[in-house]
């Protein structure tokens, strides 16, 4: 195992070991950030080889990073993701019927189903924060990084990332609420 | 239970229900690394044929026996009659002699007549070759304008390839060979061409937009070979200086239109051209026009964006090193000002503009001591910072480069 600096080091020379050390070490949560937010494994697929296409690239051109490897290469596929998104809408999802079963959340008896759409839900719900709560959030709970980390890839203070993390929380509560309001006034007609 | 703990719950619930993400497929995973590995070696390649000295000379014979040979066999099927023997004359023509334009003309017949799209790729590949091992060979030559039409033909011959191998999956084993001869031709150029980052008189005298392809025009006086007489759509008496002038077009629909007469009379294509008139013993004047685009290989990426800043990449796959010299910018007015505009992570415009569109430099001028130059090959991204998160909506984007080609994007 070498240090990053060093992977680095050689990587930019091209050193094809060092190339597939990277690879090795970052590709499968790159991919588990990107099917998160794309909801799709051969767009998840495609995310990673282009992020690491684009790491070749920089280096080819006597670029990329020097440390912070990781947070440049979630970076990449952040921008990327983002990119598909203004090319790419998702259609509306059947919020009501999903708040049907999120009601009943305590009971474990969702269906596979039922489990995949609520998933499609919070999914979208995610997705249509604005950028940087919705990289926030996915990293700090689902990725598990530190907030230090993410300030790295954001280039943000540690401050201003907790403060995207709790605006993106309470964006995520507002749509819950919205929904459950609009299927109340559904269901008393 | 309260309102912020139901939530917070659901939300929790939600989470959990997201972190669920499904096992990756084995085979998917192994395909995205070897592509990755296969691309690495592909860049590995090029950084050590970068640092290798200049190519051997061994080589640029080998090339020039394929070309000729190639050439032979064709021309012996092709013109198995008059013109074979100018054509023979013609093969070992280097930029600038009286034969070359016609040399060039024969290459494109045979692209013609090529029975296969690979047959074409394969012809494509090896006059591009051949015209890396002309210009090897001329660099000391003080012919500007010949030198330019060699250039010109090869990239000609590149994009073609690229094109024919763009649109046909099972022909893309022959990526590597065309990297190699676009390694071996930069190798060349950016060893003559200086400073790098300015146009050299190359590829920056002519104007060339994206609509608007190059054109060189180069004439040839055959003096090898039989002699040519124009005797078809021809009226003796008129001056000698009257020059029929077929027309080749080089892009990848090619016309050729000549009307040559060597005796015997042999016709590819009449051209009635009533008014051109010249006497029966004037000699022939071919002139080939080859239309090349330029500007084909630039491009600008869809938009993302980060809170106040939005990017595009900038890819510039032409066979020029290209630098912005105009902006034309819209923004939705929400974002408010434009404060800043980066290329790769450096300042290249910062002054402030407080209503779409932004017009550089017409409006406010470009920071200096700070290059917008964007390399062969180089895929760089540009961005721009507003005073306000960015909105979505119209970034109308128009960037015209120093060799007059322009690219535009809108969203």
């Amino acid at each position: 195992m070498h240090s990053e600096k060093q992977l680095l080091q050689r990587a930019k020379d091209f050193d094809l070991e060092a190339l597939e050390e990277i690879f090795n070490r970052y590709n499968d949560g790159l991919y588990r950030y990107a099917y998160r937010l794309l909801g799709d494994a051969s767009m998840a697929e495609e995310c990673v080889s282009e992020t690491f296409n684009r790491l070749l690239q920089a280096f080819h051109n006597d670029k990329g990073p020097d440390k912070y490897l990781r947070a440049y290469l979630y970076r990449i596929a952040h921008n990327w993701i983002a990119a598909y998104y203004k090319k790419h809408t998702q259609p509306d999802l059947n919020l009501e019927l999903v708040l049907d079963h999120l009601s009943e959340a305590d009971d474990n008896t969702a269906s596979i189903a039922e489990i995949n759409m609520q998933r499609e839900w919070i999914r979208k719900a995610i997705i249509d924060l604005p950028v940087p709560q919705q990289t926030a959030i996915v990293l700090k709970y689902f990725e598990g990084w530190s907030n230090k980390e993410i300030a790295a890839i954001m280039k943000k203070t540690v401050g201003a990332v907790k403060a995207l993390e709790n605006r993106g929380i309470s964006n995520l509560k507002k749509k819950i609420q919205i929904e459950s309001v609009r299927r109340d006034r559904h269901g008393s007609r | 239970m309260d309102r912020d703990s139901r939530l917070n719950k659901i939300l929790k619930y939600l989470f959990g229900v997201m972190d669920e993400a499904p096992p990756r497929s084995p085979e998917a995973s192994e395909a995205t690394k070897s592509r990755f590995l296969t691309h690495a070696k592909r860049y590995k390649r090029a950084r050590d044929r970068a640092a290798a000295p200049a190519s051997p000379v061994l080589r640029a014979r080998r090339i020039r026996y394929q070309a000729v040979l190639g050439t032979l066999l064709v021309l012996f099927f092709l013109f198995a009659g008059g013109l074979g023997s100018t054509a023979y004359a013609a093969q070992g023509a280097l930029p600038g002699e009286p034969l070359y334009d016609m040399k060039l003309l024969f290459e494109d017949t045979r692209i013609l007549f090529a029975n296969s799209t690979e047959g074409k790729l394969s012809l494509h590949l090896s006059f591009a070759n051949e015209r890396v091992f002309e210009l090897r060979n001329s660099l000391n030559s003080n012919d500007e304008i010949s030198l330019m039409a060699v250039k010109h033909n090869f990239d000609y011959h590149v994009n073609s390839a690229q094109l024919i191998i763009a649109q046909d999956a099972s022909l893309l084993a022959y990526e590597n060979e065309l990297e190699k001869i676009n390694l071996d031709y930069y190798m060349l150029v950016s060893n003559e061409e200086e400073p790098p980052g300015e146009s050299a008189s190359f590829d920056g005298t002519p104007t060339a937009t994206a609509t608007q392809p190059f054109i060189v025009t180069n004439t040839l006086v055959p003096s090898a070979g039989p002699t040519i007489t124009p005797t078809q759509n021809m009226t003796q008496g008129s001056a000698p200086t009257d020059t029929p002038s077929p027309i080749l077009d080089t892009t990848p629909t090619i016309i050729h239109s000549l009307t040559l007469s060597p005796s015997p009379t042999l016709t590819l294509t009449p051209q009635p051209e009533p008014s051109q008139t010249t006497t029966p013993t004037s000699t022939l004047t071919v002139t080939a026009t080859h239309t090349v685009d330029m500007c084909g290989g630039i491009s600008l990426s869809s938009l993302w964006f980060d809170e106040q800043q939005v990017f595009r990449t900038i890819i510039n796959n032409s066979p020029s090193t290209i630098t912005i010299s105009q902006l034309l910018l819209e923004w939705p007015e929400d974002n408010e000002e434009l404060i800043k505009i980066e290329l790769n992570d450096d300042a290249i415009w910062d002054q402030k503009d407080t209503e779409p569109p932004s017009n550089i430099p017409a409006e406010s001028g470009w920071k200096l001591g700070v290059d917008r130059v964007i390399g062969v090959g180089q895929s760089l991204e540009i961005m721009f910072q507003f005073d306000e998160d960015a909105e979505s909506g119209d970034y109308n984007t128009t960037l015209t480069f120093d060799n007059a080609c322009q690219v535009q994007a809108t969203n």
